[in-house]
């Protein structure tokens, strides 16, 4: 990390923080208050996920969930005072589980309807 | 560094401008206090470095001494004062007649005056009492009562001394009539510890008459508390002294956003049993605001008193009438080798003091060793604990 | 005079663990905590050490916790305290024995703000320099006395933070550098241990005895280093390094998330961000994981779908609307005032949002009831 890292990464946890005030307002309107019965059926998810706009809100929602994700598990670890090495350590976790949550999210879209 | 080994009892102003002095001379330093460095008379102190006008007429010695200190200070501690000057203010025409006798005692000792008129005085100073008659303007400031000393400390420290907080000295050892080391508490690990040494300095303040005891000499050290109050807001930039014979409550030293109203004067056997008498307190309100009329209703942040080691009579009755110089004793001459006494004088003339008595000091040590801490800088505060 | 029993930590070099001593004192309106350890000290205990010097809040030496708050206790009337007062060292510091912390950690990152001592701005206004005086001047209003870092949560886990009192100094340099270098000071808190570490908790600035605000100087830091525009060429300062062994053992670490004893509320709102930060992450796998049902086709989701509806399932889904809440509402307090705005009223804007929760939680649950009931 160098020395930017800390403004860097701070407001990218702030922004996308904010963001997800707002992409989880949406998540949640749209998959449980609109949904009949809270829960969309499983024709419906179909449905609902065929719109290309839908898509890829929801994959936004997945990545900024991610990085947020990480970014905070990271800042956790960080309270934990960890050595340099520990630090990269933790540092390529955390990067490893973000994009584990994005392909795991996009191949669970590819596999949904299709499968 | 010469071989010679010198225990310093105190870790007061006194003590730590001695330990600064001797290690610049080449001397092995170890000081001993029984609490935090600065925790006796030193770091509750009014905060005043004194310019000497306060002495002017009736202590014209001591007067010198501060005047002669001030400057050498400005010069070695430089970013520990503020440095905004003292007005002494005439309020009363009991107070304008002294004005006369007031500046030829400045002008007799070297200290600099400037006289303003009453309007010259309020735009400098507008909450100043507006009945005021003149004011002099004189070089005094404000100093933290604890950072100078740490300066000494910290440069001494850096320079191979030895400091022991929390060390309380319980006895004297002796070879014959001779002091050959300290023994006490190490109330860090609990455990007793002893100290050898060429000769052991007694810097103990107020409480120097029970290190001497230890040694069965005397020290005619008289403990003279005084109250001070501080309060909230900063009144004044300048520190504000009545024109008249040092009395009660005659000066506020502003320090950083409090305002100190001091003093009051007694006599105590023990430093340790110090009251803050509530009548101190009314009385410190009361003075402050003859002369700075919005004191009267400032809130208090605090009070406490704080006890003087004047050298003088015990007979005395109140400390005021008592020089505020210092006094070397030799214990040789009561037939007790090895042991020095510093008593008296003011925070302001610390170095002074620990000139005159580090110079007795390598004298008796036979080295020949010239006081340097006129010129040197002292390191920050900060690089005593740093 | 009332009577008061002080529960006094002890402990001194060499002893296997800390202990406490109970010690009967009489207490006068205006006896301080102070005065009553000194009183301690002089006729019942004389081996209690503490430190202190002043004794009007000017020296910062005799910081210490008092029933958990930090407090200077030269400043602290003992009568207002309850029949019961217990007295313990400064936290995240290392101890040296009874009430005395080394403060050798604390001056090590101090003195690297490279913070004047000595001010020319907030002095009294309408008052005039004296002839011969350039400037009016005075003393920087931080005491050192380290209560801030004895309260502050990141603090407590941190090692390598750069802390409050530290920051405030930096703070400082940039507001007025007096010919220190106001670059130098906003390259040294632009790292990952300076002012981008903290969370807000403001529990500095609720126990700074002088109104230094450390808090609000991070804030705006951090307002500063994001607007400003580029640095130019800073020489890159001292890293912190890893402080020494026995600074790193004196932190209270993690533990300290589970003891906020004496503290306020940004200290609960730390904890109870990080806390539900953890949970959400926690849920996400979880949530990860249930869709994979919807990979297996219609009849597993559907299945689900029925389970998803039963009771216990829907309060599950109240506390994780509560989590999601808190840690989106406080997280937007975070990332407004970590930006400097609102920094002044933070505890307001704290407030504010709490009461946007509870009236957003109540209609969130209420509507997932309807919708699910209504289904
Ligand atoms: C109310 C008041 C206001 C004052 N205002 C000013 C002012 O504005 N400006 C100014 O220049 N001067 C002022 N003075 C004077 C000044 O404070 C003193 O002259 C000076 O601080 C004395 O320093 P010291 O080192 O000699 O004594 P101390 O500071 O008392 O040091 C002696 C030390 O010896 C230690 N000690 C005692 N017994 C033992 C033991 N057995 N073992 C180990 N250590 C021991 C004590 O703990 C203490 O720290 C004021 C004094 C008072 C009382
Ligand atoms: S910022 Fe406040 S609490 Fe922190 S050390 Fe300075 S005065 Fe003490
Ligand atoms: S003794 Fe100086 S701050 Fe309390």
């Amino acid at each position: 990390m160098n020395r930017d890292a800390g403004k860097f990464w701070w407001l990218v946890q702030a922004f996308s923080g904010v963001a997800l005030v707002l992409l989880l307002g949406m998540h949640f309107i749209a998959q449980h208050y609109v949904a009949q019965g809270g829960l969309r059926t499983y024709a419906d998810v179909v449905a609902y996920l065929d719109s290309p706009w839908v898509l890829a809100l929801e994959t936004l929602f997945l990545v900024v969930v991610a990085v947020h994700a990480a970014l905070g598990l990271r800042a956790v670890a960080l309270d934990l005072g960890l050595a340099r090495g520990q630090q990269r350590l933790v540092d390529g976790a955390v990067a490893g589980f973000a994009l584990a949550v994005v392909f795991y999210g996009l191949w669970l879209f590819t596999r949904i309807g299709g499968g | 560094m010469s071989a010679y080994h010198v225990v310093i009892i105190g870790g007061g102003a006194t003590g730590a401008a001695l330990a600064h002095d001797l290690t610049l001379r080449g001397v092995q330093v170890t000081l001993v206090e029984r609490g935090e460095v600065t925790s006796g008379t030193t770091g509750r102190h009014h905060g005043l470095l004194h310019s000497g006008a306060r002495y002017a007429v009736k202590d014209p010695e001591s007067a010198r001494e501060c005047i002669q200190e001030n400057t050498i200070l400005r010069r070695i501690a430089p970013g520990s004062f503020e440095l905004n000057d003292g007005l002494f203010v005439a309020i009363t025409d009991e107070d304008l007649a002294y004005y006369d006798d007031f500046m030829e005692g400045c002008a007799a000792t070297g200290i600099p005056t400037r006289t303003l008129s009453r309007e010259e005085a309020l735009r400098l100073e507008p909450n100043l009492n507006p009945d005021l008659k003149l004011a002099v303007q004189v070089p005094d400031g404000t100093m933290d009562a604890m950072r100078l000393p740490l300066r000494f400390l910290a440069t001494a420290k850096h320079n191979g001394a030895r400091i022991l907080p929390f060390h309380r000295v319980t006895g004297l050892r002796f070879h014959g009539r001779t002091v050959v080391g300290v023994q006490g508490r190490d109330l860090v690990r609990n455990r007793d510890f002893t100290l050898d040494a060429d000769l052991v300095v007694n810097a103990a303040g107020p409480w120097a008459e029970q290190i001497a005891r230890m040694a069965d000499v005397d020290v005619p050290v008289v403990p003279s508390p005084g109250v001070l109050v501080a309060v909230y807001g900063r009144w004044t930039n300048m520190v504000i002294n009545r024109l008249h014979r040092a009395g009660d409550g005659d000066i506020v030293v502003p320090q950083r956003t409090l305002s100190v109203i001091g003093t009051s004067s007694w006599v105590v056997d023990d430093p340790d049993h110090l009251d803050v008498p509530e009548e101190h307190i009314r009385l410190m309100y009361e003075k402050g605001a003859e002369m700075i009329p919005a004191l009267a209703h400032a809130p208090m942040r605090a009070a406490w008193a704080a006890a003087r080691p004047l050298v003088g009579s015990r007979q005395a009755q109140s400390g005021r009438e008592l020089s505020r110089t210092f006094k070397v004793f030799d214990h040789a001459e009561e037939g007790v080798e090895g042991f020095v006494t510093i008593v008296g004088g003011k925070a302001t003339t610390a170095r002074a003091m620990a000139e005159v008595t580090a110079d007795l000091v390598v004298r008796k040590l036979g080295l020949d060793a010239p006081c340097r801490t006129r010129e040197v800088v002292l390191l920050p505060h900060t690089a005593y604990y740093a | 005079m009332s009577t008061v029993t002080l529960r006094v930590f002890r402990f001194k070099q060499g002893d296997a663990a800390p202990h406490y001593d109970t010690f009967t004192v009489t207490a006068g309106p205006r006896t301080t905590v102070l005065e009553a350890l000194q009183a301690v000290r002089r006729d019942q205990d004389p081996s209690l050490i503490l430190r202190h010097s002043c004794h009007h809040a000017s020296c910062g030496t005799c910081g210490m916790r008092v029933n958990g708050h930090e407090v200077l206790a030269c400043v602290t009337p003992l009568a207002d305290l309850g029949p019961v007062v217990t007295v313990e060292p400064l936290q995240n510091a290392p101890l040296v024995a009874d009430l005395v912390v080394d403060m050798h950690p604390f001056y090590a990152t101090f003195t690297q703000a490279g913070m004047p001592l000595v001010r020319t701005s907030d002095n009294l206004a309408g008052s005039h320099p004296a002839p011969g005086i350039e400037t009016l001047t005075r003393f920087e209003n931080c005491l050192e006395c380290g209560l801030c870092l004895s309260a502050c949560p990141v603090v407590a886990t941190d090692p390598l933070y750069l802390g409050p009192a530290a920051m405030a100094a930096a703070w400082r340099v940039v507001q007025e550098p007096r010919g220190a270098d106001p670059a130098q000071a906003l390259a040294w808190v632009d790292q990952e241990h300076g002012c981008w570490r903290c969370h807000l908790a403001f529990e500095c600035s609720t126990v700074c005895p002088n109104d230094v605000q450390p808090g609000q100087a991070i804030a705006a830091l951090r307002q500063r280093l994001v607007q400003g525009e580029p640095a130019p060429p800073r020489p890159r300062p001292a890293a912190a390094e890893p402080a020494p062994s026995p600074a790193r053992a004196a932190r209270r670490g993690l533990r300290a998330w589970f003891d906020p004893r004496g503290r306020d509320v940004g200290y609960w709102a730390f904890v109870l961000h990080r806390v539900t930060g953890l949970a959400l992450v926690f849920y996400l796998v979880l949530h990860l994981w249930v869709l994979r049902l919807l990979a297996r086709g219609p009849q597993a989701w559907d299945d689900f779908i029925a389970l998803a509806r039963s009771p216990l399932f829907l309060a599950l889904d109240g506390v994780l609307l509560f989590g999601i809440l808190f840690h989106g509402l406080n997280g937007l307090r975070v990332a407004l005032v970590g930006l400097g705005r609102g920094a002044a009223r933070h505890k307001a804007l704290f407030w504010a949002l709490m009461a946007v929760l509870v009236v957003a939680l109540l209609v969130g649950v209420a509507a997932l009831v309807a919708v699910v009931h209504g289904a």
